[in-house]
């Protein structure tokens, strides 16, 4: 326990506001997290590369620069998690926050909880994504070395599109994947190509009507509306 | 030269020519009859002459023919001198009846050509009236005024307005820069300068001509023409059809400026009343969560009194319940902006209804907890192009309505079919439901309907909707169920 103080993981929180600031700053460190705190894009990138966060919580509204610059500019060095933290709810701003490297987006005002879930899950992933053993999501169980996916118990049989599909969505569990990315992954398309996004429709419709409980309110494999899709570990 | 003189030549070199076709005939009938007689032949050139061409040929028709039947039919014959004197008389006949029937017949003649002219006038003034009666807008109007004037004046044309402060020109035909002149001179007019104060004339640059419209002693604006080098002017005729018309356009120009006028000031009206209840629901909806979130606030800062841990719990509750409440608030505020200020842009994709009616769902889990939802999505609804991000605030407001005015445990069913090439989406409730006079006054903005146990919204819900379903091509509606609750309903055209 005493060792945990030491592994301090710490965040750069990224915001013009002074009180947003200091809110996330009081609820993180009593979560116990390091933080550090920029009020614009220049002190961002210069804390960025003195205290080395674990990772970044960002505002895309920055007075100096566009926040989307800032993530391109952490990018071309290091792959350390991005958090948006955005009052921006247009989705060509999620997409563009997302392209750029960017690892999730919480839309402004949000839930403390869901800031910290979505902190907790990013850093446990921010290893290189290493494969433990069977996972469980409520009913579900999925065994990627077997390939064996089961629904309370029975399993279920999914084509090969199918699942490859839900294993990157089980690879990046919590966190958005984007519909480029995914076209990209499986099929090595993108999104220009005539018809894709219908067959992606499809398939995660299909996808849904085998795993989810209840298809038509499916709360396993979340819709990004214009962003992509998320699959929601916590059931 | 002008048009008309022009005319009247080539009058009286048709009637010398008459005169010498009826001498030929003469000299053809002369054998048959009496040289006197030919005289009646002549009269005839007289007549047709008058009648064709007007006074001065049939004066130049009747001299000529004395001279010609003196110097061709007369002995001593081919010359001018007569044997007989009582010929003399018949020369003197000939001339002062031919004189008079020229006079006589010229006389019907320019009658008529007036009648026939007055007519046109008349014809042309109603057709532009008629033309001009259900115009609402100023750029027809004054379209229709330019077309119909080019009609008569076979020339281009334009009409210059004041808009506030500048000047604004419509043409006939592709505008010509104005010059320096030209523009002192439209600008003087419109200030009311001309064309009592100076005379038009004295702007006149090559063959522009300028007519003011005036109304009531005031220049509202001014006509400009262009006649090509080649015309003569216009005759009188047409000078007072031009006034005629430019009569007719200065009222209407009126009419429809005072039209506008009305309409502004009704509009203005309109947005007062907006005004006013946007900022009562900003002054009210927007701070009674306010009042609620600082009271706990300021409660749980005192430092007097320590408050027991529940009530802690239940103010920190209250706080941010209400800040969930404003932030919904602003949201719908904030959208409704964007639709009146046309800033939401429309992003048709082919869309799978199932996850629009899934993403409501789930946004709305919370508020729904366990209440049963049934869900009938047709299944010869496929892809459908829809905007994605705004169809799911409309369904996310429509079932968010539907939980907020029913019991808690009263069902909601959303059902999905295509009915006449629309879809058509319904989202059903079995609450306390909407007094019919109410089902189209819900769409306004803040209206809300009144009852005994007021529910709290935001009052802008079904507005945005509708704002949202009318930038999808659609429509949107409420029913009222035959037993229990409301039923809204939203048809969009599917396209091919």
């Amino acid at each position: 326990m005493k060792n945990k103080l030491k592994k301090r993981l710490k965040v750069l929180v990224v915001d013009d506001e002074k009180p947003i600031r200091c809110f996330l700053t009081r609820v993180l460190t009593s979560y116990g997290y390091d933080v550090s705190e920029a009020e614009n894009a220049a002190r961002a990138i210069n804390l960025f590369f003195s205290f080395y966060p674990d990772v970044v919580i960002l505002d895309l509204g920055l007075p100096d620069k566009d926040g989307i610059e800032v993530i391109r500019e952490i990018r071309q060095q290091a792959s350390t998690p991005i958090i948006i933290l955005s009052i921006r709810e247009d989705k060509t701003d999620k997409i563009a926050a997302l392209d750029a490297g960017a690892d999730d987006y919480l839309t402004k005002p949000f839930h403390i909880e869901e800031l910290l879930a979505r902190l907790r899950t990013i850093l446990r992933r921010s290893d290189a994504w290493v494969y433990k053993g069977p996972l469980r999501f409520g009913d579900l169980s999925v065994d990627l070395a077997k390939r064996l996916v089961e629904v309370k118990g029975r399993p279920v049989h999914l084509t090969p599109t199918e699942y490859d599909l839900f294993q990157l969505l089980v690879r990046n569990a919590d966190k958005v994947v984007t519909n480029r990315q995914i076209l990209k992954e499986i099929w090595n398309r993108d999104e220009q190509f005539e018809g894709i996004d219908h067959l992606l429709r499809v398939t995660i419709s299909n996808l849904r009507n085998k795993i989810e409980a209840n298809p038509e309110r499916p709360n396993l494999i979340i819709t990004e509306p214009g962003v992509g899709y998320r699959l929601c570990s916590d059931i | 030269m002008s048009n008309l003189t022009k005319n009247r030549f080539r009058g009286c070199l048709l009637s010398v020519g008459l005169v010498a076709l009826i001498s030929a005939l003469g000299e053809f009938v002369r054998r048959y009859v009496d040289p006197t007689n030919l005289v009646m032949l002549y009269l005839l050139g007289v007549i047709i002459s008058a009648s064709l061409w007007g006074r001065e040929p049939s004066i130049v028709a009747a001299t000529i023919s004395v001279v010609a039947f003196d110097f061709l039919f007369v002995p001593p014959k081919l010359t001018l001198s007569v044997a007989d004197t009582q010929y003399l008389l018949t020369f003197a006949g000939l001339l002062a009846v031919g004189l008079v029937i020229s006079e006589l017949t010229s006389k019907m003649r320019e009658k008529a050509i007036e009648a026939r002219s007055r007519e046109a006038q008349t014809t042309a003034l109603y057709n532009l009236s008629r033309d001009l009666a259900g115009t609402l807008s100023l750029d027809k109007a004054i379209n229709i005024i330019l077309l119909h004037i080019k009609n008569i004046l076979s020339c281009d044309l334009a009409i210059y307005l004041w808009e506030s402060e500048s000047v604004r020109s419509w043409h006939s035909a592709l505008p010509a820069p104005e010059d320096e002149p030209e523009k002192a001179a439209i600008r003087q007019i419109l200030s009311g300068k001309g064309p009592n104060g100076i005379k038009t004339d004295q702007f006149s640059k090559s063959n522009i001509q300028y007519i003011p419209l005036t109304m009531g002693g005031r220049n509202i604006g001014v006509l400009s023409y262009y006649l090509p080098e080649k015309a003569y002017g216009l005759t009188t005729e047409k000078k007072k059809l031009l006034e005629a018309m430019a009569n007719q356009a200065a009222l209407t120009i009126e009419r429809i400026k005072l039209l506008d006028e009305n309409r502004q000031i009704e509009l203005l009206h309109e947005k007062e009343k907006l005004q006013s209840a946007l900022l009562h629901s900003i002054s009210h909806d927007l701070r009674t969560p306010l009042v609620s979130i600082t009271g706990s606030l300021s409660s749980l800062l005192q430092k007097k009194k320590r408050l027991a841990p529940m009530i802690r719990h239940e103010l920190i509750e209250t706080a941010y319940e209400e800040s969930v409440r404003m932030n919904r608030l602003v949201g719908h505020l904030l959208d409704m902006a964007r639709i009146e200020a046309g800033a939401l842009q429309v992003h048709f994709r082919p869309c799978d209804l199932r996850e629009i009616v899934g993403v409501a769902l789930d946004e709305l889990k919370e508020d729904l907890g366990s209440r049963r939802i049934k869900i009938e999505i047709s299944k010869e609804i496929g892809d459908v192009p829809l905007d994605f991000f705004l169809m799911t605030k409309v369904i996310t407001n429509l079932i968010d309505n539907a939980a907020k005015f029913s019991p808690p445990e009263a069902p909601i069913e959303i059902t999905a079919g295509v009915v006449d090439g629309h879809l058509q989406i319904k989202v059903k409730d079995e609450g306390y439901g909407i007094p019919a006079g109410d089902l189209e006054r819900v769409f306004n903005k803040f209206f809300r309907v009144e009852r005994s146990q007021p529910i709290r919204g935001t009052g802008l819900g079904l507005s945005i909707c509708r704002g949202l379903v009318e930038l999808q091509g659609g429509r949107i509606w409420l029913e009222r169920n035959e037993d229990i609750g409301t039923t809204a309903i939203i048809e969009i055209p599917l396209k091919e």
